[in-house]
């Protein structure tokens, strides 16, 4: 959907001011647009009254562009796209209501304690050895001391794959990068990870050792 | 080491971090689109990566965001869907506090493009729309003057053209019975939400001069209530 940013601020700015034309046309201009986004976000979800909860949140998402004498509306400033803001404020209003219904995916607080140690990053024959030396708070701070290493979007990259468990596609789509650029920088990334927590525990253990 | 214990170290050291940050220093949804349509500046992006590979809230919205984007499938909704979102607005207004004023000025000429309150007359010059012609060459002021009543008081704004870009504006708040001037009833003028200068009304009339071709927002208060705003858009024909 291609607009002129021009129309687009008249048309909210006729909105805010109450003119009953411009709503209907934005209402008939984004109604579209809201609808698909909404089944899109449903689609990743695991409820079976898809349909109800879509329509529900579809009328709920003009209600909070317009309440309050449209303060909503009012704080679009035309830093991006009307089409661009609209579907963030449509897939925000939906991860708010679904999150009031209950959780549907598995949230990383339910996750286990337990699992691989950070001494597993170090060669085998010697991960048993450190494994026992290293306390919950020295993996923690070792874990951040080497992620704050980090180049900024090898940070990002890292929360996406494995954090927020996008695909690489949807890495290179987001960070604006090709597809190869995020193997590259994924492969780069995992061993400078490695490399940076290994180094954070040997200097650790040589530490502890001088202590005994 | 195979990637999936690198993936479980990961995942749960991020955690213990204790990550995820007030919501008040989460950045707008308009940054957050705007990352995705590449048009920040590079300073800019950079601070909304470091911010979203720490914010499980912010990443959360970007990642769904990205998918939606990613697939090309549209789909109509019911019309009854369709026209239930525009019965949220009456026709008579969605905002009875709100005054909005879109003027077009040429040379000798204004034009009223919109307006949501009522044109009044004018000594000398015709509503709706207001134009104001002279003879060749002179420049005369030409006086726009529109009314609202709010909820809890009449105002009447007058727009005077003082030259070629330049433009003077009366806020006038009256009693909506009586009609009677208001005191003490504070002005703000407002430009892309900064406060250009705040009054105190005498015998009800507060005067700004200085205005230019520009988009102002004025906010009318009395007693720290609310009286309504007016969106004055001032632009060349």
């Amino acid at each position: 959907m291609k607009n002129n940013p021009q129309e687009e601020r008249e048309l909210i700015d006729a909105c805010v001011a109450g003119n009953k034309n411009a709503w209907d046309q934005f209402v008939e201009r984004y109604s579209k647009l809201i609808y698909s986004t909404l089944h899109h976000v449903l689609a990743e979800t695991r409820f079976t009254d898809k349909k109800d909860i879509i329509d529900e949140l579809f009328n709920e998402t003009f209600v909070a562009l317009i309440k309050d004498n449209a303060k909503k509306l009012q704080q679009f400033q035309g830093r991006c796209s009307l089409a661009s803001w609209i579907r963030l404020i449509t897939v925000n209003g939906a991860i708010d209501y679904l999150r009031r219904l209950k959780p549907v995916t598995t949230s990383l607080d339910e996750e286990s304690e337990e699992g691989p140690s950070l001494a597993d990053v170090i060669a085998d024959e010697k991960a048993q050895d450190i494994r026992e030396t290293l306390t919950g708070e020295d993996e923690k701070e070792i874990f951040f001391n080497a992620f704050k290493e980090l180049d900024v979007k090898d940070q990002l990259l890292l929360r996406l794959l494995f954090i927020d468990e996008a695909s690489p596609e949807e890495a290179a789509e987001i960070m604006g990068l090709t597809k190869e650029a995020i193997y590259m920088r994924k492969s780069r990334l995992v061993n400078e990870l490695k490399k940076l927590i290994s180094h954070k525990i040997s200097v650790r253990k040589v530490g502890k050792d001088r202590q005994l | 080491m195979e990637e999936n214990i690198l993936k479980q170290i990961i995942r749960k050291n991020y955690l213990k971090l204790s990550l995820g940050t007030p919501k008040a220093e989460c950045p707008s949804e308009e940054i957050l689109a705007a990352y995705l349509e590449r048009k920040l500046t590079p300073d800019t992006a950079k601070s909304l990566e470091s911010h979203l590979a720490l914010c499980s809230v912010c990443s959360e919205q970007i990642v769904l965001l990205n998918r939606v984007l990613m697939s090309p499938q549209t789909i109509s909704p019911p019309s009854f869907l369709v026209e239930r979102a525009k019965n949220l607005v009456s026709g008579a207004s969605l905002a009875t506090d709100i005054l909005e004023i879109i003027l077009a000025f040429g040379r000798d000429v204004c034009e009223v493009v919109r307006t949501t309150g009522k044109i009044l007359e004018t000594a000398g010059l015709t509503p709706i729309p207001v134009s104001v012609r002279s003879g060749p060459g002179t420049e005369r002021s030409a006086t726009t003057k529109i009314s609202k009543n709010f909820e809890s008081a009449y105002v009447e704004v007058n727009i005077e053209k003082l030259s070629d870009a330049s433009f003077r504006i009366k806020v006038i708040s009256m009693d909506s019975t009586s009609k009677k001037p208001l005191n003490d009833v504070r002005v703000s003028l407002f430009r892309d939400k900064r406060e250009l200068e705040s009054l105190l009304s005498q015998e009800g009339v507060t005067t700004f001069s200085g205005l230019t071709f520009n988009r102002y927002k004025i906010a009318v208060l009395k007693a720290n209530s609310p009286i309504g705003e007016i969106l004055l858009d001032l632009r060349k024909a």
